[in-house]
């Protein structure tokens, strides 16, 4: 157990450098927090809402990380399979579960140190107002859960591909569908010819519905059970894949 | 027992990429039945960590939605281009929706909730004239906007807060169970 941990944490070290190694880190923390940014100041009107809170901020999160989620997991599997480096991976007397788990875990820190660059942001309500600062925390936690569950899928995705293109829009694809299950434009669409069960097994799954709630104070067990279940899921494909194409 | 070897030489027989789909399918369904079971069973596992305790309601109206003797229909008619048309009203109506949704989450199936936008000249606008839901003429906007309720029994009984005023807020949840009493 011990060196399946410090084989993870080898992992992470490495994968976590690598981030900053390019310019890569640098050009996606200022496009995350420019876009982050300029839509809760000019798009949501920050100022205009006159309430001290960070709604206008966190709205736009399930739909800016579902452009740059994909971004970063991208290239975790896609690239060791081009480059073929993931050969030399394989033959390492670690199992492929504690790669898959040090890689993810690089790229959820990487993504929290992208929401940490935000702090200004809530410097800034307090400074301006007295905001609910519960609710901030809650907004903060759902978020970095939710960036969890899609890096999950986009690293999940990038082991069934050498091309980072494809695994960058597959990957936003399909959290395009989990983050609009919820929505009326398609369960409107299911509703016309699926059964009853179907439509409620597919708004369950909706990251959107979880994550309002959250994002509103209120913590709730199956929110964080979903997340959590869905970062679970995706690791154990995504572990699944990498022993098939190991086996290849 | 000779089912279940059968089942064995079945597995023992699928390759490894059968076994990978196999597994991978699994999973998907043992997530799917995990948030089934999380949404239906953990229901009241919550915390609300809001400094007003916008999702807790009060001893009295716990008591108050379960012990409901019949069926409510609440319809929150709220214009969608209201939170764009007074932005200082988005965390109210928010709170409000939050409130209504507790409300019907409480009441063992009693409450059914409706969040309504009447757009001009629609049937549901006209309904919501009827229940006498005040128009509010904002400065910006050309149309007449709605954030009202209308609570209608299974009879004929009804009773509606013609406008959500900021007023109000503080009695938010006096003038809700008031309502529903």
């Amino acid at each position: 157990m011990t060196a399946s941990l410090s084989s993870v944490s080898v992992v992470f070290g490495r994968e976590f450098r690598a981030y900053f190694a390019t310019p890569l880190a640098a050009i996606f923390l200022v496009v995350f927090l420019a876009l982050a940014g300029a839509m809760t100041f000019f798009v949501s009107g920050f100022f205009a809402r006159g309430s001290a809170d960070m709604a206008a901020f966190f709205t736009w999160m399930p739909w800016l990380f579902l452009v740059l989620l994909p971004a970063i997991g991208m290239r975790l599997w896609a690239e060791e399979r081009r480059s073929g480096t993931i050969e030399l991976l394989m033959t390492m007397p670690v199992a492929p579960w504690t790669i898959v788990l040090g890689k993810f875990l690089a790229g959820w820190a990487f993504t929290g140190v992208a929401l940490a660059l935000t702090t200004p942001l809530w410097i800034t309500v307090n400074w301006l107002g007295s905001p609910d600062n519960g609710v901030i925390a809650a907004g903060y936690l759902g978020t970095f859960l939710m960036a969890g569950a899609f890096l999950a899928i986009a690293a999940c995705i990038s082991t069934l591909t050498k091309n980072q293109v494809i695994a960058f829009i597959s990957a936003a694809i399909v959290t395009f569908l989990l983050v609009t299950a919820g929505l009326e434009l398609v369960l409107g669409a299911i509703r016309g010819w699926a059964p009853y069960w179907m439509t409620e097994a597919v708004a369950a799954l909706s990251v959107l519905e979880h994550f309002q709630r959250i994002t509103q104070g209120l913590i709730e067990a199956p929110t964080l059970i979903f997340f959590g279940s869905l970062i679970v899921l995706a690791l154990m494909i995504n572990t699944f894949l990498v022993d098939l194409k190991k086996a290849q | 027992m000779d089912r279940f070897a059968k089942f064995t030489h079945w597995i023992g027989g699928l390759s490894r990429r059968q076994m990978i789909g196999t597994s991978i399918a699994l999973c998907a369904v043992l997530f799917i039945s995990v948030n089934i079971f999380a949404g239906r069973a953990l229901d009241g596992w919550r915390a609300d960590v809001t400094e007003t305790q916008v999702w807790t309601l009060s001893e009295g109206t716990e008591t108050l939605l379960s012990d409901l003797s019949e069926p409510l229909h609440l319809r929150l008619y709220l214009s969608d281009g209201l939170t764009e048309a007074a932005p200082q009203l988005a965390s109210y109506a928010d709170r409000v929706r939050g409130m209504l949704q507790s409300y019907a989450d409480q009441a063992d199936g009693q409450i059914t909730l409706e969040v309504i936008d009447p757009e001009p000249f629609s049937d549901a606008e006209d309904r919501a004239v009827g229940f006498g839901i005040n128009r509010i003429s904002l400065a910006g906007a050309a149309e007449p906007m709605f954030f009202g309720l209308a609570a209608t029994n299974s009879t004929d009984g009804r009773s509606t807060i013609p406008i959500f005023s900021p007023d109000r807020e503080a009695w938010l949840e006096y003038d809700l169970t008031r309502l529903v009493a």
